[in-house]
């Protein structure tokens, strides 16, 4: 008998966790350092080591999963499916009144197309958006000398600290968000449990065929 | 025009020796040892000493004594009377002559990783200090009173040359020194910053120099402001956009790029400077943000758990995401 497919394969789970671990460290880090206080103590130094290191390492995970998605066609994942803004209408329908009266997912996931219609879009916007300008001001602060001192007579690094920050803040109603959604909301094939260890057992008749989503 | 000016163009433009090396009468290395006995040693109690070991390590060891203190005749363990009126040891002498430059550099390279080598930007540097308190309020002020020639290294900071800020705590820290050049008694310091929070922890992360001097324009300006004109607001570093508190943050950043190399310096610098990506009302905006987030989500999630038991009482059942 043929192996059913898990619905996030390994290496995904393992940059999830990875990613996470990394990101709580950078968000933590990352508050202290902005909100720091000279008179705060020994934490600032670690702080900035922490934040440096682990931003790094951010950075090579993200090329790892960059690599992986085109390896593996998990690209896919991110090209919305037709029509695309009725089914966005209908997942926000879902979260703001059917989910209230006991409804169901209008688009469960599949191994095919694990993202509804939103994630989608966030999700596009996190990885391919938000990512790389996240990693690009960060490497640029990290390397302040390779920016132009000025920039019509602001300091060059002013816009790249306000990316930087204006991102850490999206960054953080993400995390608030997805921690909320992935707990209480993701369906059980595609929760916590299904991310830690792949959750071969319980997935969807739909995922084990490799079909598209369900269009109800 | 100040004196170092004069002998700067002097030796740049009208023939002066080109080698204060080569035209010296008397051999370079032959009488350093000499000079020791009084200078590094108990030769003579009065004569001023160096750190014997932090000038070997140095640039100008090669170069020997007179190469600097031309003027001294007799070498000789007592001086010449004449010799004890010496005069100020002229860095622009040989820094801002490129063909002397290129001399030293010739005899001895610079290692790799120091950008600058034997360059000094020493017109920038003497224009700025023509503006500068050090030049207007008192004569005679040389290079050396700061940076102590006997201890330059190559890829050395400008923080290691100005020793953090011992080389300003120098003149400013002791009424001897201070009378010399100011005649008058040295500004109490301990009062003068009694306003500065976190004073000690700001004297040792941050250069006097970033305060005092003009906060326009490079880094390492040597135009030292009156005090009046120092930088007194928290904000200029802590908080809005100001060019003093970048600037800080790439000289934080060149600094330790020197002391661990390009890549090492990126990840085990300490050179974060607070507030440096700070901007208030961002700040207020995202947190502001985050926290609505927070609140919807905690609504939503209210809303579905008290959705849930009417449904209950009701006997519809729990509802659940599967069909």
């Amino acid at each position: 008998m043929k192996k059913p497919t898990p619905m996030f394969p390994g290496w995904l789970r393992a940059w999830h966790w990875v990613n996470a671990f990394l990101f709580l460290a950078l968000v933590a880090t990352g508050f202290a350092l902005h909100y720091g206080e000279a008179g705060a103590g020994g934490y600032f130094r670690w702080a900035v080591l922490g934040h440096n290191a682990t931003g790094v390492a951010c950075t090579l995970a993200y090329v790892f999963y960059l690599a992986s998605m085109v390896w593996t066609g998990h690209w896919r994942q991110y090209v919305p499916r037709r029509p695309f803004f009725r089914r966005a209408a209908r997942q926000v329908r879902y979260y703001l009144s059917d989910i209230f009266q006991g409804g169901h997912h209008p688009f469960p996931a599949t191994v095919v197309s694990r993202f509804n219609p939103l994630q989608q879009v966030s999700y596009i916007g996190a990885v391919f958006l938000m990512f790389p300008v996240q990693i690009g001001t960060g490497l640029l602060l990290l390397f302040p000398l390779s920016v132009p001192e000025k920039v019509a007579s602001l300091p060059g690094l002013l816009p790249v600290a306000i990316g930087h920050s204006v991102t850490a803040y999206v960054f953080t109603m993400f995390l608030i968000v997805h921690v909320y959604l992935a707990i209480t909301v993701s369906e059980p094939h595609t929760g916590i449990r299904a991310m830690l260890f792949g959750d071969r057992k319980k997935q969807g008749p739909e995922g084990a065929e490799g079909q598209g989503p369900a269009l109800r | 025009m100040r004196t170092i000016t004069i002998l700067g163009l002097l030796a740049a433009g009208l023939g002066w020796p080109t080698s204060a090396v080569a035209d010296n009468p008397i051999p370079r290395t032959a009488r350093d040892s000499e000079c020791f006995i009084c200078h590094a040693g108990t030769g003579d109690a009065r004569a001023p000493k160096i750190d014997l070991v932090a000038y070997r390590a140095s640039v100008h060891a090669l170069h020997g004594c007179i190469s600097c203190h031309g003027d001294v005749e007799d070498v000789s363990i007592a001086h010449d009377k004449e010799d004890e009126d010496l005069r100020p040891v002229d860095c622009a002498h040989c820094h801002l002559d490129e063909r002397v430059l290129a001399e030293f550099e010739a005899r001895a390279p610079a290692p790799a990783g120091s950008e600058r080598g034997h360059k000094v930007d020493l017109v920038r540097i003497i224009r700025e200090f023509d503006q500068s308190v050090h030049s207007t309020k008192s004569v005679q002020f040389t290079c050396a009173r700061c940076h102590d020639p006997h201890r330059i290294r190559f890829g050395m900071t400008p923080d290691e040359s100005l020793e953090h800020n011992q080389a300003c705590l120098r003149c400013h820290g002791s009424e001897l020194e201070f009378r010399t050049f100011a005649h008058r008694a040295p500004p109490d310091l301990d009062a003068a910053h009694q306003w500065l929070p976190n004073r000690d922890l700001h004297w040792r992360s941050v250069r006097c120099v970033d305060c005092h001097t003009n906060s326009e324009g490079v880094v390492g300006s040597h135009r030292i402001l009156p005090k009046a004109q120092a930088l007194s607001k928290c904000e200029s570093c802590h908080q809005e956009a100001s060019v003093l508190k970048f600037k800080t943050y790439r000289y934080a950043h060149a600094v330790e790029q020197e002391k661990y190399g390009f890549m090492n310096a990126a990840i085990l610098n300490e050179a974060y400077v607070i507030g440096a990506t700070r901007n208030q009302t961002l700040d207020l905006i995202g947190m502001s943000l985050a926290t609505l987030t927070f609140l919807g989500i905690l609504g939503h999630a209210l809303l579905r758990t008290a959705a849930a038991l009417v449904r209950r009482k009701r006997g519809i059942g729990p509802g659940g995401p599967h069909p």
